[in-house]
C-alpha cells in the first residue's frame, strides 16, 4: 500500500485489487497532493477514457482535444487539495471536464466574431473510419450544437453523445436534476428546430416522432 | 426510439470508434507533467513577487497604473515590416522576392515569415493575436513567437497550418498540390486533403508530406540544419535568418552541398548575399526532408510511428539532394529516382509507361516492394495491391508486402477483416519482424473495428504480453478487459 509519508510518496504504486478501495483512494489523493509523478501518471491512465469521452462529447473530436484534456488534468492536479470527499474523485473530475469544455466552447464563441478564418474554412469535426453519411451527420450535428446556448448544448451532448445518466449529467453540470431536465427539454426542442434547417439532418429528424412536435 | 436519439446514438458510436483509434495517453502525460513543472516554477516566482508586493504596496499600485497606461497605448493589432525596418506592410501585401533572394516580413511581436527564392506569398490578415499568410507557391519559413491567444494560420492551397508558437518550414507546390512541413520547434496542426479532418499534429523533428492522395509523417533527419531566427529585436538592421550550423557542420563551409544522388540536379549555388545563403541552405534542408520521406529500396526499413490521420511513413533513405516540389523533372530520370525524391505520382506515371505488369514479373525483390510503395503513395491502390502480391508470390520471405497489404486494406478500403488477415499472416510469418509491433497493434484495431470482440480481446492480450510498452498499449488495455 502506498505510504502517506513524504519520503515514500515517490514510491506510490497503483493499489492492488485486494486493498480497501477507500483507503487506496485516500492514499492516491494524498500522493496527488504531494505531487507524486507516478500518481499523476496513474491519474491520467485511470481517468483519461472518462475525460476524453466527456470532452469529445461536448466539443467533438477536434484537433484541440489533447489541449482541453490536458487542461482538465492540470485543473485536477491544481485543485485536488480542495477535494474533501475522496470517494467523489470521479464525479469531481467529470465535473471539471464539463466545465473545462464549457470554458473552451465559450471562448471560441467570444472569438468567433473576430476570427479571421472564415467559418467554411474551419476544420470539420473529424470522424475517421466512418462511412460518408455518418461523417456528414456528425459534422452537421456539431454545427447545430454550436447554435445552442452553451449550458443546453452541454446537457444535450453529455446525455446523448457521452451517454451519461441524467443524474450524472446533473452532477457534472453542478445543477439539480430538475434543472438538467429543463435544459434537456429546451435543448432537444432547439436541436430539432435547427436540425430541420440542416440539409444533412432534416431527413433524419423528420423520420421520427419529433417531427410532429 | 426517436430519430434524434437514433442520430445521437450514431454520433456517439462514431465518436467512440474515433476515440478508440487515437492514443493520446503518453502525450497527455507528458504535457501535464510539463505544465505542472512550469506551474511550480511560476508559483515560486509568484510567492517571491507577493512578498515584495506586501512590503511595497504603494509601488505596486504605481506599477499597476503604469501598466494600464501602457496597455491603453498598445496597438491592438500587430504591425509588420517587409524587408526593411522602415517599410511597413499592409494586409494584402505580396512577398515575392526577386530571383535568387528571399523576402522577410517581421511582425511587431517578433514573429517572422521568410519567403524563399521563386516563391510567392501574401499577408492576408493581421490582428492582435496573429496573422493569416497564404503561400501561393514555393518555400516559406516561419518563426512564430508564442503568446497567450496566439493564432497564426499559414494557408497553402487547400491546406491550413495552424500555429500557436513554433518554428517551421513549409514547401508548397502549386503544380503538384504537394505540401511539405518540417518542424524545428513546437508543433502545428495541419489540415487539408489527404488526411483526416482532424488534421495531423506535426511536432518538432518531424516532416509531414501531404497530397490529396495521402500524407506521410516521418522523423526528420537529425543532422539537417534548422534556421535560426533572431527574435530579440524584430527590427534589427539586417532581418535575415541564418542556418544554425550543427557542431559537425561548424567546421565546414556554410554551404557545403550534401552528397548528391547520381541523377539529382545540382544544389542551389552559393551566393555572396546572406539571404541567398539562407535560401540555398533551406533548399538543401527541404531536399533532405523530401528524401527522408521517400521509400527505401530496402525491405527492412524503419516504419515511423503512426499518427492519427496520417498514413504510415514511408521508410527513410540516405540523405540526398533533391529538387523542391515544382522543379521540372529531368527527362532522363527513372521512376526509382523520382520515388527517392518523394515524387510518387510522377514515379507511378513513369513506371506505368515503362510497363508495370512486366516489372511485377521481372523486378528484383527490393525494387518490386518499392514499386508497390510508389503505387500506394501515388494513390493507385489497385496497382499497389498487384505489386505487393507479386512480391509476396515471387519472394515469400519478404516481410513488407504482407504488412503493406494489411495497411492498405485497413486505411484505403476499410476492410478490417481483410486487414486482420494480412496482419495475422505477417505476424505468423515474421513474429520478430521489424514491423511486428506495429502489425500487432493494427491487428487488434482491425479486429475491434470489424466488430470481432473476442478476437480483438485475444489480440489485445497477445499485444500486452509481447509489446507491453508498445504504442497501442492503452487501446490494448481497454480491449483486453479485466
Amino acid at each position: 500500500m502506498p505510504s502517506k509519508t513524504r519520503g515514500s510518496i515517490l514510491e506510490f504504486r497503483p493499489p492492488a485489487a485486494a486493498e480497501d478501495p477507500q483507503e487506496a483512494n485516500r492514499a492516491f489523493i494524498a500522493a496527488l497532493r504531494a505531487g507524486d509523478p507516478r500518481a499523476r501518471e496513474v491519474l491520467v491512465e485511470r481517468y483519461l477514457p472518462l475525460v476524453q469521452r466527456l470532452v469529445a462529447g461536448a466539443m467533438g473530436v477536434e484537433s484541440d482535444l489533447v489541449d482541453v484534456v490536458q487542461d482538465v488534468f492540470v485543473a485536477v492536479l491544481e485543485g485536488v487539495h480542495k477535494l474533501k470527499d475522496p470517494s467523489a474523485l470521479q464525479s469531481w473530475i467529470a465535473s471539471l471536464a464539463v466545465f473545462t469544455a464549457r470554458g473552451r466552447i465559450r471562448r471560441k464563441r467570444r472569438w468567433r466574431w473576430i476570427m479571421f478564418v472564415p467559418p467554411e474554412s474551419l476544420p470539420d469535426i473529424p470522424v475517421r473510419q466512418s462511412d460518408g453519411d455518418t461523417r456528414m451527420a456528425v459534422r452537421a450535428t456539431y454545427r447545430v450544437l454550436d447554435t445552442l446556448p452553451t449550458d443546453e448544448r452541454l446537457a444535450f451532448s453529455m446525455r446523448f453523445i457521452a451517454e451519461m445518466e441524467l443524474t450524472e449529467v446533473a452532477a457534472a453540470c453542478r445543477v439539480s436534476l430538475a434543472t438538467i431536465k429543463r435544459r434537456l427539454a429546451r435543448a432537444e426542442a432547439r436541436f430539432l428546430a435547427a436540425a430541420q434547417e440542416s440539409p444533412v439532418l432534416k431527413d433524419r429528424v423528420d423520420r421520427g416522432r419529433w417531427a410532429s412536435k | 426510439m426517436s430519430a434524434v436519439k437514433e442520430l445521437m446514438k450514431e454520433v456517439a458510436a462514431a465518436q467512440k470508434n474515433e476515440l478508440r483509434r487515437i492514443d493520446i495517453e503518453s502525450e497527455v502525460k507528458h504535457l501535464v507533467a510539463a505544465r505542472m513543472a512550469e506551474g511550480t516554477e511560476k508559483s515560486r516566482v509568484e510567492t517571491r513577487t507577493w512578498r515584495w508586493v506586501s512590503v511595497g504596496s504603494a509601488v505596486a499600485a504605481v506599477a499597476a497604473v503604469v501598466l494600464v497606461v501602457v496597455s491603453l497605448h498598445r496597438s491592438p493589432f500587430l504591425t509588420f515590416t517587409i524587408d526593411a525596418p522602415t517599410h511597413f506592410g499592409q494586409t494584402g501585401d505580396l512577398l515575392a522576392p526577386p530571383a535568387g533572394q528571399a523576402m522577410a516580413a517581421v511582425f511587431s511581436d517578433g514573429s517572422r515569415v521568410v519567403v524563399g527564392d521563386s516563391s510567392h506569398a501574401r499577408i492576408d490578415f493581421v490582428d492582435a493575436n496573429g496573422a493569416m499568410v497564404t503561400l501561393d507557391d514555393g518555400h516559406l519559413d516561419a518563426s512564430i513567437v508564442h503568446r497567450a491567444q496566439t493564432r497564426w494560420v499559414v494557408r497553402a492551397g487547400d491546406y491550413q497550418i495552424r500555429v500557436t508558437g513554433t518554428r517551421f518550414s513549409t514547401v508548397w507546390s502549386r503544380r503538384d498540390h504537394a505540401l511539405t512541413v518540417r518542424l524545428y520547434e513546437g508543433s502545428v496542426v495541419v489540415t487539408g486533403p489527404g488526411m483526416a479532418a482532424s488534421g495531423a499534429r506535426v511536432r518538432a523533428g518531424h516532416v509531414l508530406h501531404a497530397t490529396a492522395q495521402g500524407a506521410t509523417l516521418a522523423v526528420a533527419e537529425p543532422e539537417a540544419p534548422a534556421p535560426q531566427v533572431v527574435l530579440g529585436d524584430p527590427h534589427a538592421a539586417e532581418p535575415v535568418v541564418e542556418p544554425l550550423a550543427s557542431p559537425a557542420e561548424a567546421s565546414e563551409p556554410a554551404l557545403a552541398p550534401a552528397p548528391a544522388a547520381p541523377d539529382a540536379p545540382p544544389a542551389v549555388a552559393a551566393s555572396p548575399t546572406r539571404v541567398h545563403r539562407w535560401v540555398a541552405s533551406r533548399a538543401t534542408a527541404s531536399a533532405r526532408a523530401a528524401a527522408q520521406m521517400s521509400p527505401a529500396p530496402s525491405g527492412a526499413a524503419h516504419q515511423a510511428a503512426p499518427t492519427p490521420g496520417v498514413a504510415p511513413a514511408a521508410p527513410a533513405v540516405a540523405p540526398t539532394t533533391a529538387p523542391l516540389p515544382g522543379t521540372p523533372v529531368p527527362m532522363a530520370t527513372t521512376w526509382r529516382a523520382l520515388a527517392r525524391r518523394a515524387q510518387y505520382h510522377q514515379a507511378l506515371t513513369l513506371a506505368l509507361a515503362e510497363g508495370f505488369d512486366r516489372d511485377c514479373d521481372q523486378l528484383r525483390a527490393d525494387d518490386l516492394v518499392l514499386l508497390g510503395d510508389v503505387a500506394r503513395l501515388g494513390g493507385d491502390v489497385r496497382r499497389a495491391d498487384q505489386a505487393y502480391r507479386a512480391a509476396l508470390r515471387r519472394f515469400p520471405d519478404l516481410d513488407r508486402p504482407a504488412f503493406a497489404l494489411g495497411v492498405m486494406a485497413f486505411e484505403s478500403r476499410h476492410d478490417y477483416r481483410d486487414a486482420a488477415s494480412w496482419l495475422s499472416r505477417y505476424l505468423h510469418d515474421h513474429p520478430t519482424g521489424p514491423l511486428a509491433t506495429e502489425a500487432a497493434g493494427r491487428l487488434l484495431e482491425a479486429w475491434d473495428l470489424a466488430g470481432e470482440t473476442a478476437r480483438a480481446r485475444e489480440a489485445a492480450r497477445t499485444y500486452l504480453r509481447d509489446h507491453p510498452n508498445g504504442p497501442h498499449k492503452a487501446l490494448a488495455r481497454r480491449l483486453a478487459g479485466p
